[in-house]
């Protein structure tokens, strides 16, 4: 019997408590830094307009302390948001920023292992309602150590490192528009040796904006996002550039099936160009990529008992190039994901991971593009998270 | 007292009827090599007869897996392509109906049969170089009913190329299907497949392989007889490939890289299986799953050196049970042997020649797999069993018992009796029905 409930919605959502996780994002198909269409306390990374929709709520992703994040180590963070009198404000502690996220593929380049980057990350955030919710984000990191060593297998290399970033995000929802701003305004790292000067490197984040919005219409949310950047690394004497320029546009559906269960089909495309890392006067050409793909994904939550929440997905690029420079154009081979997570429900408190991760066949977990088709129980949830709502 | 009700051989448990799994085939004792089933429903008869669209509309289907890099002997990254069930593909879609049709997507449903022809070429293997096996397949699916008849039309695509190494390889096919009363028939037809590469790097920059498919097609029915249901199925794929490297000839197949012949080959193969099954409802729970078939394969190789026929046939047995143990667990299980069995392979000796030295005529993995003469197929007797997790009309379907005793897991052929919690269920899927 097909019962199809179809409610004019706007985000997804289930009548649970907080959905809120890096994992339950993961799951879906979406980014783990926010979805335009799917509610997630994730999303104020996304658009600093939705810590409204979070407010006295809490939570903590496990991992351990570092400057990246991946599926089979992933970093530790947590925050706090409050609502009162209006006003939703927090701070969330220990996020791979955008600076760390960008600088870490420059190891190679810097002759060095590794660039010096900021930890321990700060996001304050502030928001309202004016009429129209509004919100802002200021994410702050700095760093520095005298005895950086930035070749892990030639300890004699030690250097200074210092090293800062701070980034601006705003956002507004008026209606059924969401809109955001975000600027990088500070991105730098150095690590010089005084003792030996070919290994000193300096990565300069000249510009990164990133612009995106939404529109809801109906079961529809149509959404699109650009985002630009530069940076400048010196390393050895000469000078190098990298550049990237993203961009997005997509419509995503989303229907609520019964009470209990959300699915939804999404569709976009993507252009990714990225032009780097060119040796200014050097013998290294700036090596050009363009990656165009058209992404399907098809989704699922479902409110499986009082206690359960279980969630997949499956995505693939209908359709993909990628022209690179040096090589030539390809497709881009074995796009097909499925991803699969749960959340245990204890009342307000709420225990996330991604299911099917817990095993390659041998015990160890995997990431969520090589796994074995495995329900484990000893590795139950990976990426796992804490959310409570208070 | 017993109590047999023998009903439609489309039995429906009355809890959830979500069936819907790969996992749940193989637990059954059915193999992957077709599609789906031929005497019961499953979800998966979809990709065999596309007229079960009606049967398993509404809903949305997902296969745990990876994404499919293939590099051999990278443990991290399996070489899923072959979707075994160590290491199976990654794929899911939707069925939703409207008024009296039914339309839906599905992708990563890479197709096994497209796979094992092209394995015999190092399109499927080359080592560190992109592959050139069906990738990225988008499955179309439109059905509806019109009288009495339901119908269904399936088409596939699949495109991808890599100017790394001038890979390029695309498929295509057209599967309809009907379902009318207590018939059912399928005619399902290769429209296109091709694939090359060339400057297989592990090879050499001159080393190139290149597939490219003739005539493919699957045919078959049933019809329920009420006591039995009768089934037929008739596969024919036909190819040429041709490989031009010297003389490195690997072993094929799932563990090997290389191509099968350095040369022109040309591949005729024919599988028929006629049979009957039935499934009988032992209570309101159980169902039991019976099914005696007679399954021949034929498989012509012509080259430059000589010919190879490689047949065999086979009566497999199977005994099958499904069990709606609690509110929200189905378990089952099956036994399947053959009866009887024969291998016959004839080989040219100008084809076998050079086998056990460096520079063999024809790859020395075909010939293991394979070997010369006549021989019953030895350790037949197959034991799988399955779950699946009710929430409703949400389930969660797979394979237990394959893990081994050090936690590995293992095949559907090569368990070690273990009920292992570490590893709960292999070869799990997701389905829903709305």
């Amino acid at each position: 019997m097909k019962k199809q409930l179809t409610v004019a919605l706007g985000l997804a959502v289930l009548a649970t408590p907080a959905l809120a996780s890096k994992a339950r994002l993961q799951a879906l198909g979406e980014s783990t830094n926010g979805s335009f269409f799917i509610q997630d306390n994730r999303n104020i990374f996304l658009n600093a307009a939705e810590v409204n929709k979070h407010g006295d709520l809490v939570t903590f992703e496990f991992g351990s302390s570092q400057t990246t994040d991946s599926d089979t180590s992933p970093n530790a963070e947590g925050g706090i948001l409050f609502n009162r009198n209006n006003l939703v404000y927090g701070v969330h502690l220990g996020r791979v920023t955008s600076f760390d996220a960008t600088t870490e593929q420059f190891g190679g380049i810097t002759g060095a292992e590794s660039v010096y980057r900021p930890t321990n990350a700060i996001d304050l955030f502030i928001g309202g309602d004016a009429g129209f919710k509004w919100g802002a984000n200021l994410t702050y990191a700095k760093s520095q150590d005298d005895t950086f060593t930035p070749d892990a297998g030639t300890a004699a290399n030690t250097v200074e490192g210092e090293s800062q970033t701070l980034d601006l995000n705003l956002g507004v929802e008026m209606g059924n528009i969401s809109a955001y701003v975000k600027a990088g305004i500070l991105g730098n790292s150095e690590h010089k040796s005084p003792e030996a000067a070919a290994i000193a490197a300096e990565v300069d984040r000249k510009s990164e904006y990133e612009v995106g919005a939404s529109y809801k219409l109906s079961d529809y949310t149509i959404f699109g996002q650009a985002n630009m950047s530069e940076y400048d690394v010196e390393a050895g004497g000469a000078d190098a550039n990298f550049e990237s320029t993203f961009y997005t546009i997509g419509a995503a559906r989303t229907e609520r099936l019964s009470d209990r269960t959300m699915a939804f089909v999404k569709l976009s495309y993507t252009h990714l160009k990225t032009e780097g890392i060119g040796v200014d006067g050097g013998s290294v050409d700036k090596n050009e990529v363009k990656t165009t793909a058209v992404p399907l994904s098809i989704g699922l939550e479902h409110d499986a008992t009082s206690w359960l929440i279980v969630r997949g997905s499956v995505s693939q690029n209908l359709w993909s190039n990628q022209d690179d420079d040096a090589t030539g154009e390809r497709t881009i081979a074995s796009s097909t994901n499925v991803n699969a997570g749960a959340s245990l429900k204890f009342g307000d408190l709420v225990i996330d991971g991604v299911v099917g991760t817990g095993t390659d066949g041998a015990g160890n977990i995997t990431d969520t593009q090589s796994e074995r088709g495995v329900l484990s129980l000893s590795n139950l949830m990976t990426r796992a998270s804490v959310t409570y709502n208070f | 007292m017993k109590k047999i009700i023998a009903i439609s051989t489309l039995a429906i448990l009355a809890s959830a009827n979500v069936h819907a799994s790969k996992a749940r085939l193989l637990a059954l004792g059915e193999n992957l090599e077709t599609a789906g089933s031929l005497y019961f429903s499953d979800n998966r008869n979809i990709f065999l007869n596309a007229a079960y669209v009606n049967e398993y509309k509404d809903g949305i289907y997902l296969e745990w897996g990876s994404e499919g890099q293939t590099d051999i002997g990278n443990t991290a990254r399996p070489n899923n392509k072959a979707d075994t069930d160590t290491a199976p593909q990654a794929e899911g879609g939707f069925l939703k109906s409207h008024n009296n049709y039914v339309y839906g997507l599905h992708i990563g449903g890479e197709s096994y049969i497209t796979h094992e022809a092209r394995q015999y070429l190092r399109l499927a293997y080359a080592e560190g170089t992109p592959k050139a096996h069906q990738d990225n397949q988008i499955d179309g699916f439109f059905g509806g009913e019109t009288g009495d008849v339901k119908w269904g039309a399936n088409v596939t695509y699949s495109n991808t190329k890599d100017d790394t190494n001038n890979m390029s390889q695309r498929s295509a096919s057209l599967r309809l299907g009907a379902i009318t009363g207590k018939f059912e028939g399928f005619a399902n037809i290769a429209l296109m497949n091709q694939a090359k590469m060339d400057n297989i790097t592990a090879t050499g920059p001159t080393a190139k392989d290149d597939f490219e498919g003739k005539l493919g097609f699957e045919l078959g029915g049933s019809y329920d007889l009420n006591a039995v249901k009768v089934f037929a199925y008739w596969r024919h794929a036909g190819w040429d490939q041709e490989s031009n490297t010297a003389p490195v000839i690997l072993t094929p197949g799932p563990t090997g890289t290389g191509s099968v012949y350095n040369g022109k080959a040309e591949f005729n193969t024919n599988r028929i299986r006629v049979g009957a099954g039935k499934v009988t409802a032992l209570n309101d729970k159980a169902n039991l799953f019976t099914k005696l078939e007679y399954v021949m394969t034929k498989r012509g190789v012509e080259t430059d050196d000589g010919d190879a026929d490689i047949d065999d046939y086979y009566v497999p047995l199977t005994v099958g049970l499904e069990y709606d143990a609690l509110s929200w667990l189905t378990v089952r299980g099956s036994v399947t042997q053959y009866l009887l069995s024969q291998a016959d392979n004839d080989y040219d000796n100008s084809l076998l020649a050079g086998q056990g030295t460096a520079n063999p005529v024809l790859s020395p993995g075909v010939v293991a797999n394979y070997r010369p003469g006549k021989r019953s197929f030895a350790t037949t007797t197959n034991v799988n069993a399955g779950l699946t997790l009710k929430f409703g009309e949400f389930a969660i379907d797979g394979l237990v018992g394959t893990t081994a005793g050090n936690g590995d897991v293992v095949n559907s052929t090569s368990e070690s009796g273990v009920l292992s919690l570490d590893n709960l269920a292999t070869r799990v899927a997701m389905s829903y029905r709305f």
